[in-house]
């Protein structure tokens, strides 16, 4: 059922061209191959071993991606106008803080409740 | 109208059940298909106004009664019995499929039932058809849940059932119309009514219940009980100010314990309680916006709540892994499922574009007609915690986070089909919501799509997932559960009732042997007469009895001189 890493099977193939361009002894091919084996060499060893969106650099090119799209957001509040019915919405960017706040406010609550909660969860199962 | 339409269609579904046990193969399988679809076709063939009468006792009864908001409920449980239908296809048992028709059918009669006996006949069918699609699972669990479902329900139709005997008893009508919690009688109806939405205190019976169910069977499970709840609590207590408590309780209650759950099916279990809450919280606001935003709200919770958790029971049927801890990294294998999951979270977490967006919005909007700065800030808060426990919590658990190994495939073709039909339907009311706000109760003015709203939307919820983010290395599983209601009835009263036993055991023990040393006294007492060497059991001999025989006529000849 469990599938080999994408990039393993590419790497054989990469392998495989190489032999088949060794053969043919050609200057050109030589050099194409040497460029083929710096740019696997320069890879982080995640490269070739992960999935592209469980890499390092994928994740923090997400974070940054996602960074911008919450500051653009925020931005955008400048030229729509979101009127706030009861005073303190009205505030730039409220939706924005009040949705962290909360948020971080309910899940530090949850863990709290989950000090007292908690059981192992074959508690019921144990008689 | 013709003599078809006078039929009840839940009755059509009930009754059509019943013939899946006699059918095989293909003929089964069309059945199944079709019998939702035509149920459906005489839903929506139901005109307004009574269409169905009969006397029963000194009543006439009202089996069928239609009008805008008995079309809604009805049309989407027929839509739900189809998709169920489809997804749990593949099954081979026929109880399961058979009582969740009989389920789906009670569901449509209480929501064409026009007067509080018909309607009660149908909520107890609905308890059993459900409490069958729990048992027809089969596991080690899941008989005992079910029976714990079945007593909860048994004591809400209790309840239910003396405060219509009491209200019919006090107002002499049979209607069921809107009414206020007021009396006592009233107060039982409502109840009554809230046990089946999960309300608090005895929200537990839904966790506790729906995911010891089949992937198919907690598919059917999230549907019905629930949603023909809000259904007669829009109708029948309409703007009663304690739903609006009730259901803030339910909303939060649903968060919190969804954030600390482990078990997907669960997240989404409490998940359903915390949606429900915002149901309750906008009937009990009581505005025409409100209660068009209630009821569009359980129409689209019906899609999309069914669309996660097929997503979640497929995953549960291709890996029989249901512990966040022992899933992730699904997307790889599983993509229509993965995509089919997204589209349900962002639903539920009323992301624009979604059915969610569309339904949702009207109940936080009627806060805020009515000045309700509290309940709109709640509501708002709540809104960024659905999107945390569902809408990240249980796609990025499941399908994302770290790589389990699990390398399954895509679930079967019809589950697959059922899974895209309910997530075109999420997409479809999001974008394009007019045709949902013509079924709705009241007319609708209300309009979804502004700048302004999608902006501040989506500030919510995307700085919500930062949050999410943010705070994940506190948010990693373990393998627990969390304490609710039901350890009362679970551990505490097993426990109180061994500890009575242990104390008041020598006493009983005491009193019985005394009480059986004096009986086996009198029966030896009795022995020493009647048994077999007693005076009165013993042989006598011939002479003895002739001797005997002779004295007697002597003292009569005697007597009979003197």
């Amino acid at each position: 059922m469990t599938r080999k890493p994408q990039s393993g099977g590419k790497g054989r193939s990469q392998q495989k061209g190489q032999d088949r361009h060794k053969a043919k002894g050609q200057g050109k091919t030589r050099a194409r191959q040497k460029g083929v084996g710096e740019r696997l060499k320069v890879r982080p060893e995640s490269a070739t071993t992960e999935y592209w969106l469980r890499r390092p650099e994928t994740i923090c090119r997400l974070w940054i991606g996602g960074l911008f799209m919450l500051a653009g957001l925020v931005a955008v509040e400048a030229w729509v106008y979101t009127y706030g019915h009861f005073g303190i919405d009205g505030l730039f960017a409220f939706n924005a803080w009040f949705g962290f706040a909360s948020c971080v406010a309910m899940i530090f609550i949850s863990n709290g409740l989950g000090i007292f909660l908690k059981r192992g969860d074959t508690y019921y199962d144990v008689d | 109208m013709t003599s078809i339409d006078a039929f009840p269609p839940g009755l059509v579904l009930i009754l059509g059940a019943f013939l899946l046990p006699f059918l095989r193969g293909t003929l089964r399988n069309a059945w199944i298909l079709l019998l939702p679809v035509f149920v459906l076709w005489l839903v929506w063939r139901v005109p307004d106004g009574p269409v169905l009468t009969f006397a029963f006792l000194d009543y006439t009864l009202t089996p069928v009664k239609g009008d805008m908001l008995s079309r809604l409920f009805a049309i989407i449980f027929a839509i739900m019995a189809f998709a169920g239908a489809l997804f749990a296809m593949n099954q081979r048992r026929v109880v399961e499929p058979t009582a969740a028709f009989v389920y789906a059918g009670s569901a449509i009669g209480v929501a064409f039932a026009g007067d509080i006996i018909t309607l009660f006949v149908f909520w107890e069918i609905m308890a059993l058809g459900s409490t069958t699609v729990l048992l027809s699972a089969g596991g080690p669990k899941s008989t005992p849940a079910a029976m714990r479902y079945l007593i909860m329900h048994v004591m809400g139709g209790s309840l239910l059932l003396v405060g219509i005997v009491a209200q019919i008893n006090a107002t002499g009508s049979i209607d069921f119309v809107a009414m206020k919690p007021d009396s006592l009688a009233t107060w039982m109806i409502l109840l009554g009514f809230l046990i089946n939405a999960g309300a608090p205190p005895l929200s537990a019976w839904l966790p506790d219940a729906y995911p010891e169910a089949s992937p198919g069977g907690m598919v059917f499970l999230s549907a019905f009980t629930t949603k023909t709840a809000v259904y007669v609590l829009i109708r029948g207590f309409p703007g009663a100010e304690v739903l609006v408590f009730v259901g803030l309780f339910m909303v939060f209650y649903g968060i919190f314990y969804a954030l600390l759950e482990n078990d997907m099916r669960r997240i989404l279990a409490y998940s359903i309680v915390n949606q429900v809450g915002f149901m309750v919280t906008g009937i009990g606001i009581g505005t025409e916006m409100a209660l068009n935003g209630a009821a569009a709200h359980a129409f689209t919770h019906i899609i999309y709540k069914a669309l996660l958790l097929m997503s979640a029971g497929s995953v549960l049927h291709m890996t029989g892994k249901r512990k966040c801890s022992d899933l992730g990294g699904l997307f790889r294998s599983m993509p229509i499922t993965t995509l089919c999951g997204i589209i349900g979270a962002l639903s539920i977490s009323s992301f624009p574009l979604t059915s969610g967006f569309v339904s949702k919005s009207m109940i936080s909007q009627a806060a805020v007609d009515e000045n309700l700065m509290i309940i709109w800030f709640l509501l708002a808060a709540a809104s960024a915690g659905v999107f945390l426990h569902a809408g990240i919590k249980f796609p990025w658990f499941v399908f994302f986070q770290k790589d389990s190994g699990l390398r399954p495939p895509d679930p079967p073709l019809n589950m697959r089909l059922a899974m895209i039909f309910f997530a075109a339907l999420c997409i479809g009311f999001g974008v394009f919501p007019g045709p949902l706000y013509a079924l709705l109760p009241f007319p609708v003015t209300y309009v979804p799509y502004t700048a302004a709203h999608v902006v501040t939307m989506l500030q919510l919820l995307m700085f919500s997932g930062l949050a999410f983010f943010i705070c994940l290395p506190i948010m990693k599983r373990t393998l627990t559960i969390s304490l609710d209601v039901d350890w009362f009835y679970r551990r505490l009263l097993p426990l109180g009732v061994r500890k009575l036993v242990q104390v008041f055991g020598p006493v009983d023990h005491a009193l019985r042997g005394a009480f059986l040393d004096t009986v086996n006294r009198i029966v030896l007492g009795v022995f020493q007469y009647v048994g077999p060497r007693g005076v009165l059991a013993r042989s006598i001999t011939a002479g003895y009895m002739v001797f005997w025989a002779v004295a007697l006529l002597a003292v009569y000849l005697v007597l009979y001189f003197v």
